[in-house]
This record gives C-alpha cells, structure tokens and sequence, in this order.
C-alpha cells in the first residue's frame, strides 16, 4: 500500500514540474534576504579517556569542537577548569594526588600546550557554522598510577573583538 | 521491481552513513531542527552581540540554550576586556565583573538537556565616561560532575555588550615612540590611550623624514575607552642611522590628529 502511494506522489510529482518550468520569469525589482541573528554556539563531543592509566608512557585523547560564530573573528581556550593556580593547576588529580606532569592540549596540529600555563588562544575568521576543530590531549605518565583521575576542561569560545 | 527498489535503499543507506561521518548532525526532511549526535552538546548564546545606547535599565536580552544532555548549572556575568597593544584582540578578564554597573536579571540558574532561557542585560548605573564595552560571560558546568572521572568538560561563550554613549566623545593622548621586535622584524610604535567613550577605530598614515624617508599607513586599530594599543608605524630595519622625525597623522571617527616625535637610530 505504501509503495502504491509512494509511485503515486512521484507522478504526481513528474506532471507537476513542466507546468511549474513554463510560468515565465517576473523581474520586478523584488530583493529576496533577510538578517541572521548573530549567535555563538560551542559543543563539544565528550572525550572518554584518561580516568586510568595501565602503565607509564604518553596517552593521548581527542575531541571535537563545533563552534558557530556571526562574527568576523572567533577564538578558542582550553583551560583548567578547576583550579586557577596551585599544585593541582593543569594537572589530573585523584584526590589529594595528582600526576606529576600536566595534562597537554592542542587545538589542530599546533604544539602541545601544557595546562598549568597560560594557553594561547587559537583564532578562526569568520563567520562560520559549525566548524569543527579538533583538540588533543596528551598526559605524560612516568609511573603506573593508581585510582582514577580527572580533571575538569573549560574550553572557552569568544569574540576577538570587542 | 525488486532491483530498483534496493537501489533505492542502498542510496539512503550511503546518504544516512554519510551523515553519521561528517560529525553527527543529521539533516530531516522534516522541520524538525538538525539532532547532533548523543554524545555532543553544548552551549548557544543569542544574540552574540548586546548593543544599545547607554541608560538605566534593560539594554537588552540574551537566550541561553543548553544542547547537551545533561542538566547545566549556568552563570552569566558583565565582565572587562582586557585588550592585547600590538594586535587589538580582546579577551575577558574572568577575575573581575561589572555588576557594579551592569549585571544580569538572573546571575545564576539550572538549565536542564535542551532547555533555553532568556536573560536581561540590565544597566544599574552609569557607567565612568557614559559607555561600556565589556563580555558577557556564560559558563556552562554540568551538575554530576563531581560523581564523573576521566576528563569533564565546561562550556564557556562569550558574547559582547556595547552600551554606547548618549553623547559622542572622540578623543585620544599620544604617548613617546617606542620599538618592538629584534632585527629585521623591528619596528617602530607609538601607544595611544583612548580618552574618548567611543569603539571609533584609529588609522591614518606616519612620514619618516631624515637619512631615509618613507612614509607607511597605519593598520586601523580599535582601542576601547581607557585602554592603550600601540599604532605600529612599519619597519625600520632598512633605516640609515640617524636623528628622524616620524610624523602621525591619525583619523579616529571624523576628528584628525597630528603627532610629531623625533627618535633616533
């Protein structure tokens, strides 16, 4: 039945086409457009990595994040999203411990930020819809560690101009 | 029949696989609005821009949506720039909030998966100089996060807020010439502070004169009220030794300025 009604449209469909190809153009003047709100998305895909580590050596982690702007410019910052100085400051902690090493971020192929410093914000013109920029993280382990570690990640998205 | 029909099949099962490869968002015939995959979402800030003329009260309003599938605890708050001399770019200073001035109808609130609420930028006072040109800060946290390990991200978006003067006063100081940069990357600068209320960008043009001469435009640059950036006059690398006198003439808005400072090399 559904297959009956789907060939059905699908004529319909046909014949409607030449009657819609013959309506002569109108030139009148008439400007078709309109205003996009200005808007800022950022979404993220959720990283599933670094809650244990089952030996020494480096890991690495990715996610992606998709950001919209309407304006000229954008820029991206990974930061520790916990601690905004001390010890624990870019570092992945469980409990009292932390990893002696800080969590390293990249935003696309440039070099390993690590956390506990100052990262340098990477920039995009715009506008653009939902661009994807991939971010990778790398924690260096010199020991098997035992627990579970986290860390929260604040990955900021703003103008450039004010 | 039969073949055409799995011909039909194969092609929506290719177009659907597709989808799925280029990150998730599935366009519907429908109206419904694109659905991105389970495991992304985030936060949308609209509009990305607050503009409007300084005065007590409403400036403007803000939606916040929450994409993400969990509950959000969301704070939104009026903080400064801080403005980098050399290139311009801004960047919020997250230490400090205008509250005093302008805050937000509601600071602080939950936001359950896929909710969105409208918050009011609203001006308490007036602020010095009769403008305000400051980010409004959205932070996203979610609210099991101290039950989850591994790597928990926040979302931050930064919108801006222009709250621009009843009344127009453009004007700028020069400050003493300077350099920055080694070699052949050396160049000349002059900071310049903006002692007006207006986002005029500053341009125009400097003229060497002495054992080179040469004259360089000057790449626009747009200080905020208060704030210092350095108009960068070229290269001087190439440059004689010697006593120069580098003369700015410098457009903000409709009002010309002219600078004269002699260095030497």
């Amino acid at each position: 039945m559904v297959r009956g009604g789907v060939l059905t449209l699908t004529l319909l469909a046909l014949v409607a086409v030449p009657a819609q190809a013959q309506t002569p153009p109108v030139e009148d003047g008439t400007n078709i457009g309109g205003e996009v709100g200005s808007s800022l998305e950022l979404i993220l895909t959720q990283p599933s990595a670094f809650a244990t580590f089952k030996r020494a050596g480096a890991f690495t982690a990715s996610f992606n994040v998709v950001w919209t702007t309407t304006e000229k410019s954008a820029q991206l910052e990974i930061v520790d999203g916990e601690a905004s100085s001390g010890s624990k400051l870019g570092h992945m902690s469980s409990g009292s411990k932390r990893l002696p090493d800080p969590l390293e971020a990249r935003v696309g192929s440039a070099a390993f930020q690590p956390l506990d410093e100052s990262f340098d914000p990477f920039s995009l013109s715009g506008p653009f819809t939902r661009k994807t920029s991939k971010v990778t993280l790398r924690q260096k382990v010199r020991s098997k560690p035992s627990g579970t570690y986290r860390k929260v990640l604040l990955v900021t998205a703003s103008s450039e101009t004010p | 029949m039969k073949l055409g029909r799995s011909r039909h099949l194969a092609g929506a099962v290719a177009l659907a696989a597709a989808g799925l490869a280029t990150g998730g968002v599935i366009a519907q015939a429908n109206d419904a609005p694109p659905r991105a995959k389970a495991a992304a979402g985030g936060v949308t800030l609209v509009p990305q821009t607050v503009e409007h003329t300084a005065r007590k009260g409403t400036l403007g309003s803000i939606t916040v949506k929450n994409t993400t599938t969990d509950t959000l605890k969301v704070a939104v708050r009026v903080r400064p720039w801080i403005q980098n001399r050399t290139t311009g770019q801004v960047s919020a200073n997250f230490n400090v909030s205008l509250s005093r001035y302008v805050a937000a109808s509601a600071s602080s609130f939950n936001l359950a998966a896929g909710a969105s609420k409208s918050v009011s930028i609203v001006q308490r006072r007036t602020p010095p100089g009769g403008s305000l040109y400051a980010a409004i800060d959205v932070l996203g946290k979610p609210r099991n996060a101290k039950a989850r390990n591994g790597i928990i991200p926040n979302y931050r978006v930064v919108g801006r807020l222009r709250a621009n003067p009843t009344k127009k006063r453009v004007s700028l100081r020069a400050g003493r010439i300077g350099f920055i940069g080694s070699g052949s990357g050396r160049q000349v600068v002059m900071p310049i502070r903006n002692t007006g209320n207006t986002l005029d960008p500053i341009g125009g043009s400097v003229t060497f004169t002495g054992p080179t001469g040469k004259t360089n435009a000057l790449k626009a640059i747009t200080p905020i009220p208060g704030q210092v950036v350095n108009l960068i006059g070229g290269h001087i690398s190439t440059f004689k030794k010697g006593r120069y006198t580098a003369r700015w003439s410098i457009t903000q808005g409709t009002k010309r300025y002219t600078a004269v400072r002699t260095f030497t090399l």
